[in-house]
């Protein structure tokens, strides 16, 4: 087994008076950003994905110790955020205004388009045409065997195609 | 590149640098050491809750309600829509032969399912994400076994050599992903079904072995009881 033996009984987490370690402020600082705003495009609202993103950190803050490599570790558990909050709610969350103000009306609803898809699709189309990551990677950051990521980005970009038309 | 591609790029890019991203270390330092996932979920959970199953089409009768069991697949042809229906409760046609699992240690609950049939693959795939408010969650997943080919090699090739492990009497095989991950997974077989019980956010095998000691395959009364609320009804989603 690759995964290495852990207590049985998790240490107690960080006080809540204490200062974060060093290396969890760095992680924090350079990842804050980048986190957010791809946890933004999944979700459809910067709120939300602030409050996700955060929700990502006290979980790494608390199991500091035992994580041995926090940066895979923290897009995961942002990820996993976005996709339940996404089962969570509603369609009409989902489709939030385009952020930005100069955005046309065609650009409002491929953004619509993109925040009504499956969650897998989007996430797939997100990270191939915002982070122009390769397949192989995307699967790797999802979880998931990297022959489905091609079909998910086809049907995902056929599903705006028809939704613009 | 295709024009919706450029497009895509463009409206990606242009809003997530619009994000203004607002640093709040306290925040995390601050928060509570332990959030329930009802508390998160803003709801209290109603184990007697009633469901309506309704298969649009003939082969849904036959997985209507289906077990869990996991990984992520594809949904292009959903065939059977769960929805929530206060003081109805619907048989499926056929009741399915698949064997429905569930967690049954304290505080695991279930709080996503779908299924879905899918020529890609097939047959009928399902998965049901099982969460106990930590932040490690479980996901059921059951596919054809003519896909499992290809995802056994997958977990090879992430995981390394299988080890073995038992879930709820049933021989099956145990991969994990490594200590960073916080995955591992376990599948075994019956019939022409896979199933694969994949834990994320576990800190230690044994970890995951204690929680999987608690699987067990449940009455179909007990199965619709713990469906979650937003049990998806994918056909529906497929149309909008």
């Amino acid at each position: 087994m690759t995964i290495a033996p852990g207590p049985r009984v998790p240490p107690p987490p960080p006080a809540a008076s204490a200062a974060p370690p060093d290396d969890f402020v760095a992680l924090y600082t350079r990842e804050l950003g980048p986190q957010v705003r791809r946890a933004t495009l999944l979700v459809g609202s910067p709120d939300t994905a602030h409050d996700l993103v955060h929700d990502a950190f006290v979980e790494i803050y608390r199991r500091w110790d035992e994580i041995d490599d926090p940066g895979p570790y923290l897009g995961r558990a942002v990820l996993n955020r976005c996709r339940d909050h996404g089962r969570r709610a509603g369609t009409t969350e989902r489709r939030l205004p385009l952020l930005v103000e100069r955005g046309s009306p065609e650009d409002e609803c491929l953004w619509d388009a993109l925040q009504a898809l499956p969650f897998n699709h989007r996430a797939a189309l997100v990270l191939r045409f915002y982070h122009q990551l390769p397949e192989r990677d995307i699967a790797r950051v999802l979880g998931c065997r990297p022959g489905s990521v091609g079909p998910w980005i086809q049907r995902g970009l056929r599903r705006l195609r028809k939704d613009l038309s | 590149m295709t024009r919706l591609e450029d497009r895509l790029t463009e409206v990606l890019t242009r809003t997530a640098d619009a994000v203004e991203v607002r640093p709040d270390i306290d925040r995390v330092r601050d928060q509570p050491a332990v959030v329930t996932l009802d508390a998160a979920l803003g709801r209290s959970r109603r184990p007697d809750r009633r469901w309506t199953v309704v298969a649009t089409g003939a082969a849904a009768a036959s997985v209507a309600i289906g077990a869990l069991l996991v990984t992520r697949t594809d949904r292009s042809q959903p065939v059977d829509v769960v929805t929530p229906s206060a003081g109805q409760a619907t048989a499926p046609a056929d009741a399915t032969v698949v064997p429905r699992f569930l967690v049954t240690a304290p505080g695991w609950e279930v709080t996503w399912m779908e299924e879905n049939s899918d020529e890609e693959f097939g047959g009928h795939v399902g998965e049901a994400t099982i969460q106990d408010g930590s932040g490690r969650s479980i996901a059921l997943n059951w596919y054809p076994a003519s896909h499992f080919e290809g995802r056994v090699d997958d977990l090879l090739e992430r995981a390394g050599p299988a080890t073995g492990i038992t879930i709820d009497g049933r021989d099956a095989q145990l991969f994990d992903y490594g200590a960073s991950s916080g995955i591992v997974a376990a599948w075994w077989s019956e019939g022409d079904t896979v199933f694969e019980l994949r834990g994320d956010n576990f800190t230690t095998t044994d970890d995951f072995r204690a929680v999987a000691a608690t699987v067990e395959d449940v009455d179909r009364a007990t199965w619709l009881a713990a469906l979650p609320e937003e049990a998806v009804a994918a056909a529906r989603r497929g149309s909008r």
